[in-house]
């Protein structure tokens, strides 16, 4: 075997990552410009979105690979962050190039020193500054943070006008004021994130506008055969079928082989299940139920049966809507037509209606509001197929990043514990079984914050080294904004001064105050993000920091790519 | 290269011999050193050893900096190469015009240099360097400064190249 070694410093780990910064940056913040991508096969995708760029371009180089790795393992999880992230190790990276700091185990030493002594103080200031948002008291209140949250996501991909129509549509989603009790919110959120595929409906070829949210669930079949006098609005009893009406066995059962040699035979075996499909219709009959969810082919003389006894019935229904009709209403389905149909497979509904959705026919089975876990279905329309698959990818990564507002997933409940103590609002408040919302203002404020935090602090710190980095950190820190201001500045001259200027003179007004944190808004000007209506998830901003310092580890302590190719 | 990856390109894990740079292969399996290929091509222009364009308007600019009080004389293109001491006659100390300066290795285009025109250029340029490190020593103004290192870093490397020449030869 051939063995090829090349060294790893700082200046080639950092020629990787500005390369795949350069990439992003120019989609960073509300003017972001789209990138349009075409595979050889001609299918094109127009996205924003970082993990989706990156995921699409052929990288071999094993330091990139390491750095798409962690960006995709982050974004899963947060949903959101994948230009942040990158925007991070990229300033980072290129601080320490132009410090010609090479020592990378010093580097590593420090970043074990800082997580110890700096980030938890780090961590404490910036929850001082956060917002926290009872979801269960204020309506309006409410909507506006959820909203605010969702435009953070939302505006680097579309127009301003079209995010108001987003988060809207989502928060009509998620927001249900008819729930019995807002303890739920969060469950009945992360219910919809876990099955967001199967409360999605796509309606490619419509225009945005016609996105709507609608009562659960929806049941993409038609009516195999209805009721004659069955209008859709009453109330109805209905169960779900796994196998299949004539035969308990599925199609991938052995199934057996009968020889049917004269008209005769072939009559006898045919009544014979006639009578088995009767005997289960008579068994719903006694259980008052009028609708059968089949997922298998319902054969045309069942259907006669079904008919002439006045039950409706819907065949070929996804496996994937029973699973999720069976943990919604927690019953069972029926496994065994020839056994009796018991309370546990009996299902209700409040009604069941024909829906007609982009020419296509659906029908809608709206449960009753004690199913408390079901969420609402969205109608997500747009213009084309990839504009529909983005759009859907993007609202998911929303609902993700407002689930990690809930207070619960901060990584670190002491400090939490510590600030609702000192907070004259939440003192002895049961933090942890209230809908409560933690987040923080968007713009760059998060890192314009923890860059001027940092400056100060070192300047207490006495170990040089230690000081060294955080002044660094502090400096990388600073891109975030700059990017911002470079993208949305209406002004396209001299912005490097014009960012030096807004910042020195940040310094100097001292603008944030009590009154909020400062962030560059869409004109690229500096102003108090309090009252600009875009608010991140504090867990998503540190998940992402931190994130971002275990990658940083992870690259300084690579010593040498080994290429091994075996001898020809 | 963020450009050539958005065009399917691949992000190699080798880098280039010459310059370390981070080598990308196209879909037919082509490596390709955009460093090498499309940067360093185009920067043969402003390098003043190779182009007497490039460095005249080095001179020019370090000369237009100083509020018109130049302390250089104003370099002409035969100038350059000549003593700056006045009333010696210009000496043109490489046979180089603009029409044979091309974006290539210095020490092609010196082809056909006798070892007589050699020599000159070699005290020619070595009077320059010591010229100019007179007038550093003196200078007050950065911009000035900055032109006169720029001078002598411009004819080191073309006595380098003398030397190099030298010993293919």
């Amino acid at each position: 075997m051939e063995r090829r070694s090349k060294t790893v410093n700082v200046g080639s780990i950092s020629d990787v990552t500005r390369v795949i910064e350069n990439l992003l940056t120019s989609g960073f913040g509300p003017q972001g410009k789209h990138t349009l991508m075409s595979t050889s096969t001609g299918q094109v995708t127009v996205t924003n979105h970082g993990a989706v760029i990156l995921n699409s371009l052929h990288f071999a180089h094993p330091i990139a690979r390491v750095v798409l790795d962690a960006v995709n393992k982050t974004v899963s999880f947060t949903g959101d962050g994948c230009k942040t992230y990158v925007t991070y190790l990229n300033s980072f990276m290129e601080v320490l190039k132009d410090a010609h700091s090479e020592n990378c185990m010093e580097v590593c030493k420090n970043l074990e020193l800082f997580r110890m002594h700096v980030y938890p103080t780090l961590v404490e200031k910036v929850v001082e500054k956060s917002e926290v948002t009872n979801l269960a008291v204020n309506r309006e209140e409410s909507e506006m943070i959820i909203k605010s949250v969702f435009r953070q996501v939302l505006h680097s991909q579309h127009s301003a006008k079209l995010v108001d129509i987003f988060s809207s549509f989502l928060f009509s989603a998620v927001f249900d004021e008819s729930a019995n009790s807002t303890v739920n919110f969060w469950e009945r959120l992360q219910f919809l994130i876990d099955n967001f595929d199967s409360f999605v409906i796509k309606l490619p070829t419509m225009p945005y506008r016609e996105c709507e949210v609608l009562d659960p669930i929806i049941i993409q079949r038609d009516f195999t055969t209805s009721l004659q006098n069955f209008d859709g609005e009453q109330e109805i009893n209905f169960v779900m079928c796994t196998c299949g009406i004539e035969d308990a066995l599925s199609q991938d059962g052995f199934s057996e082989v009968i020889n049917l040699t004269s008209n005769q035979d072939f009559c006898k075996f045919m009544a014979f299940q006639r009578k088995k499909v009767e005997k289960f219709v008579k068994n719903c009959k006694e259980n008052s139920v009028s609708l059968v969810l089949s997922q298998e082919r319902i054969p045309d003389f069942a259907l006669e049966i079904f008919n002439s006894n006045g039950i409706s019935a819907i065949h070929y229904v996804l496996s994937e809507d029973i699973t999720l009709l069976e943990n919604v209403l927690q019953k069972q389905a029926i496994v065994d037509v020839h056994d009796d149909i018991v309370e546990h497979n009996i299902c209700a509904a409040r009604k069941c209606i024909v829906l007609v959705l982009s020419g296509k026919k659906h029908v809608q089975i709206v449960l009753h509001k004690t199913a408390q876990m079901c969420p609402k279905t969205l109608i997500v329309a747009a213009p084309t197929q990839g504009l529909c698959d983005q759009l859907v990818l993007t609202l998911k990564s929303c609902l993700k990043v407002l689930s990690l507002c809930d207070v619960r997933n901060f990584s670190d409940p002491h400090i939490l514990n510590a600030y609702f103590s000192k907070t004259d609002t939440w003192k002895n408040f049961d933090w942890s079984s209230s809908p409560l919302c933690m987040t923080i203002n968007g713009g760059g404020s998060f890192e314009i914050f923890c860059s001027k935090f940092l400056k100060e602090y070192s300047k207490t710190i006495d170990e040089p080294s230690l000081k060294n980095f955080c002044l660094q950190l502090s400096t990388s820190l600073l891109s975030v904004p700059r990017i911002l201001h470079r993208n949305n500045s209406v002004i396209q001259e001299n912005l490097s001064k014009d960012f030096i200027e807004k910042m020195s003179m940040l310094q100097i007004k001292e603008l944030d105050g009590d009154s909020g944190l400062v962030g560059i808004d869409r004109r690229g000007n500096i102003k108090c993000m309090s009252n600009e209506g875009i608010s991140e998830s504090l867990s998503v901003k540190l998940y992402i920091f931190n994130g971002f310092l275990e990658l940083l580890q992870t690259l300084m302590r690579i010593d040498n790519i080994v290429g091994v190719s075996k001898e020809k | 290269m963020g450009d050539y990856l958005l065009k399917g390109y691949k992000m190699l894990a080798t880098s280039c011999d010459e310059c370390s740079t981070i080598l990308l292969e196209d879909k037919s399996g082509m490596k390709y050193c955009i460093a090498c290929k499309e940067l360093d091509t185009d920067t043969e222009k402003d390098n003043p050893v190779t182009s007497a364009i490039a460095a005249r308007s080095l001179v020019q600019e370090g000369s237009s900096i100083t509020n018109g009080k130049s302390a250089i004389p104003q370099f002409s293109r035969l100038d350059l190469y000549s003593s700056p001491s006045s009333g010696e006659p210009p000496t043109v100390t490489m046979a180089i015009t603009n029409d044979h300066i091309q974006s290539e290795s210095p020490i092609t285009s010196l082809g056909g240099l006798t070892p007589e025109l050699q020599s000159e250029a070699v005290s020619t340029l070595c009077s320059k360097i010591s010229w100019a490190c007179e007038q550093l020593k003196v200078s007050t103004s950065v911009d000035h400064c900055i032109g006169l290192c720029n001078l002598i870093k411009a004819s080191t490397d073309a006595l380098q190249s003398l030397k190099v020449y030298n010993l293919q030869k």
